[in-house]
């Protein structure tokens, strides 16, 4: 355990100094700060809209740095051969590699954490600024914020398993699009399992619901609509869809883990 | 004498997309080496030196035959944690300074507080690296890379440490204070386990060795038995005077001795530059 910690802390270190994640990470909160300037495009929808641009910024920035943390983690280490160094110590690959992922979970957990005080902040002020007395308001819609930024975590935490798990054997540039590609499936696999109710053909319809069972669901994950729109997020959907998410985690760094087992480094 | 590293008809191929073996990095390979001995593996770059060292560390896998180091298999945890590995050009975490990085390497071995402190500087001064504490690893010079590199391989004192070319890179006077530093390590009892294309590097240094070309164990045994000219003798004379050559090639002649060559001793251009430099620092 103290070794998975170690590895989590170092990778935590060396993410930490990544430029162009710093640089995601300054354009995601100048594009959550300026979304208050975006309401003059509907006066009378200014807290919707701002809580939908701030919520989709997170989640999009949030899974660019998943992919880019996530999808060059262990190909820089086997380029690099820092690798070789600390699997010569009595470091178990399992350890290595779970260590990696915790350390990409620090950085994502971290980023989001920023990006959603900013937006919290952000928010809060704009309420204000229209009424003193919205303050019930956002006291009531504050958990439910907080509940769908949860489920944009959890979304990710996915994410970067999957990643994580292709990285074992693909190359950085692969895992970065492959990693873009199943996020951008993942939230239209509703669209896959629709398709599949329309084809006729029994091997299409096989194909389709093969694919809609295989990939993730990620649109289990957005009530991002559902919260703008003034809706209640329930526990009970929360902890299933909790506990899909580590469902999926679990198998993605198992496969993976199986992967890097028998990696040559 | 106890053996820590065994191997019997260790071999690796690399297969091509379709599967096919289409490289034989390692071939057949056997050797044995004991508990307390500098071993030394040469070959010219691409012989397999390398392939050796991974999988007797458990990087890679071998494709046949078998590989026991400390009497366990080379992927077992606790063999890890008795062993030392610099590997050839090594890379760091470049963003930490070598205290830390040398805790980093310290802590994976369960190492902690006042004897992990002790150890960083102790194995800090012994590479000559206390003055450059704070620096960062990515403005170190090569050298200091494969100084920093060995004194990771040690911060576990280990039983048995694998050397991949130790003084690529360094100035004679590293290679020198290297060399030393491993003679030392050696009087300790620590087996060394050192793989080179340095002729030189390996004769001063080792008592066994074995040669590598092609994948295959072409020759192995004592520098001794491998390096004494039977039917030669190698005389050294103190001489004041040119005119001693005259007289000793008479002197053999008298004696029947077939003299292939009488000639002033000459030093070599190594220590030369050694001497120039201590010189120089005293």
């Amino acid at each position: 355990m103290k070794n998975i910690l170690l590895i989590a802390n170092m990778t935590f270190k060396e993410v930490l100094r990544n430029k162009l994640l710093n640089v995601l990470l300054l354009f995601a909160i100048v594009a959550i700060a300026s979304t208050r300037f975006f309401t003059i495009f509907a006066p009378s929808e200014e807290l919707k809209i701002m809580q939908d641009t701030a919520l989709g910024i997170i989640r999009f920035i949030g899974m660019l740095i998943t992919v880019f943390v996530t999808g060059g983690l262990l190909p820089k280490e086997i380029y690099r051969r820092t690798v070789t160094v600390i699997l010569s110590k009595p470091v178990s690959r399992a350890q290595f590699l779970f260590g990696k992922f915790c350390g990409a979970l620090y950085s994502i957990f971290t980023n989001i954490i920023i990006m959603s005080v900013i937006f919290f902040m952000i928010l809060f002020i704009k309420f204000q600024a229209l009424s003193p007395e919205l303050n019930v308001k956002f006291q009531a819609l504050a958990p439910e914020l907080i509940k769908a930024l949860l489920l944009t975590q959890a979304e990710l935490i996915v994410l970067a398993s999957i990643t994580l798990c292709v990285s074992t054997i693909a190359s950085e540039i692969f895992n970065i699009t492959f990693g873009i590609l199943i996020f951008l499936i993942g939230h239209l696999s509703n669209y896959i399992a629709y398709l599949a109710d329309r084809f006729d053909s029994l091997l299409m319809k096989s194909l389709l619901l093969s694919l809609y069972t295989i990939l993730p669901n990620f649109e289990n994950f957005n009530v991002q609509n559902s919260v703008v729109l003034g809706g209640k997020v329930s526990w009970l959907y929360m902890a299933k869809v909790m506990a899909y998410g580590g469902f999926y985690t679990f198998v993605m760094l198992a496969i993976g883990y199986l992967f890097f087992a028998e990696r040559e480094v | 004498m106890e053996k820590v590293i065994v191997t019997k008809n260790l071999s690796k191929f690399y297969r091509n997309v379709v599967g096919e073996r289409h490289f034989k990095a390692l071939d057949n390979f056997s050797i044995e080496v004991e508990k307390g001995e500098i071993f030394g593996l040469l070959g010219p770059n691409g012989s397999g030196k390398t392939t050796l060292l991974k999988l007797l560390l458990g990087l890679i896998f071998q494709s046949g035959g078998d590989a026991v180091v400390l009497g366990k298999s080379p992927r077992d945890i606790g063999t890890k944690k008795r062993i030392g590995y610099l590997p050839e050009q090594p890379y760091f975490q470049d963003f930490l300074n070598p205290v830390e990085l040398l805790y980093f390497y310290g802590s994976l071995f369960g190492i902690e507080g006042g004897v992990l402190r002790k150890r960083v500087y102790y194995l800090l001064e012994k590479v000559n690296l206390t003055k450059f504490e704070k620096m960062r690893i990515a403005n170190f010079s090569k050298g200091m890379l494969q100084r920093i590199g060995l004194a990771i391989s040690l911060i576990n004192d280990p039983d048995l440490l694998f050397l991949d070319e130790p003084t690529l890179g360094l100035d004679p006077i590293g290679t020198v204070e290297i060399n030393s530093l491993l003679r030392e390590l050696n009087s300790q009892g620590k087996t060394i386990f050192l793989s080179s294309h340095l002729l030189s590097e390996v004769q001063d240094s080792c008592r066994r060795v074995a040669i590598v070309y092609k994948g295959r164990l072409i020759k192995d045994g004592s520098i001794d038995s491998l390096l004494t000219v039977k039917d030669a003798l190698s005389v050294e004379l103190t001489s004041k005077d040119e005119g001693d050559i005259e007289k000793l090639k008479r002197l053999a002649a008298e004696c029947g001795l077939d003299v292939k060559d009488i000639s002033q001793k000459r030093s070599s251009l190594k220590d030369l530059f050694i001497d120039l430099i201590n010189a120089e620092n005293k």
